[in-house]
């Protein structure tokens, strides 16, 4: 699949079309730029930092998952840590930042990642050439989310909270300056199946 | 090998870094024999056959330092632990 991608820049993304086979097995959406932040949690001051947030209508999850409430998705990266992630740009950090008074450190990480959704009926075995993670539906649900490395790449993924396991879908929070190669990878992984890509414009 | 990281569940040994032996504790500065108990700590280590207690730390998942017993024969991980010991799952 390597000719697939031969002329296009490997540092840029790749542009909006249909890659491989002439199914479309698997659909990837560069979503609209949001904000985010991350939270890190004083020591001991988890519980009542998740209490607090709990007041405010939003979820701290315990454990790696990903909840969305109230225009914030909240997805837990370590014990005591979490990704925030909203649709609106300028939201976050300012939104979470009141609830984190004395009890977390927040930080802006709003031009940090881009966020590709992705989906379609052969995204499972697509994902699985580059995903260590378990993503059988026995191991991993909606919800459930994973920091991990995916082919080389160091990312937050988690599967869309109410996305059924017959057609689930995902979304990767991927460092900017990796997308592209984050990109390629998923492109040549889906080819086989019919990979569709959308919302990267010319890439 | 897998290690099942209490946070993350099992991964891949490529998202951790390996310190070495967890058994060593840092000896008291302030002992009139400190350079030969520090030089013990730092360079001398035992290789040992069967279970061994390791620092492992999941750089690629939670970041979190991990103390986790293996069978250096046969690479099975006998128990998992976060090294600080108020850490909790949350």
């Amino acid at each position: 699949m390597a000719d697939m991608l031969a002329d296009i820049a490997p540092t840029a993304l790749l542009p909006d079309g249909h890659y491989g086979a002439p199914s479309e097995g698997v659909r990837a959406r560069l979503l609209p730029g949001g904000s985010a932040a991350s939270l890190v949690a004083r020591r001991g001051a988890a519980a009542a930092l998740a209490a607090r947030f709990a007041e405010a209508g939003l979820v701290l999850p315990a454990g790696p998952k990903a909840a969305a409430a109230a225009g914030v998705t909240l997805v837990g990266t370590g014990p005591g840590r979490w990704l925030a992630f909203a649709d609106d740009v300028g939201v976050l950090p300012g939104r979470i930042l009141p609830l984190a008074q004395g009890l977390a450190a927040v930080t802006d990480q709003s031009d940090a990642s881009l966020m590709f959704e992705v989906s379609g009926p052969r995204v499972r075995p697509a994902l699985a050439k580059g995903v260590m993670v378990d993503l059988d539906p026995s191991a991993f649900g909606a919800g459930d989310a994973a920091t991990t490395t995916v082919s080389h790449v160091n990312l937050t993924f988690w599967q869309v909270a109410d996305t059924p396991a017959e057609a689930p879908a995902f979304v990767f929070a991927v460092p900017r300056s990796f997308a592209p190669a984050f990109l390629r990878w998923l492109a040549a992984s889906a080819a086989e199946f019919g990979f569709a890509l959308s919302g990267a414009g010319r890439g | 090998m897998r290690i099942p990281c209490p946070y993350c569940g099992a991964r891949d040994a490529h998202e951790f870094a390996y310190l070495g032996d967890a058994t060593v504790t840092r000896p008291d500065p302030a002992a009139p024999d400190a350079l030969d108990t520090f030089s013990a700590y730092v360079y001398e280590r035992a290789n040992p056959e069967g279970p061994h207690d390791e620092f492992w730390y999941h750089a690629a998942g939670c970041r979190r330092w991990l103390k986790v017993t293996r069978n250096t024969r046969t690479h099975e991980i006998l128990a998992v632990a976060f090294a600080r010991a108020e850490e909790t799952t949350p």
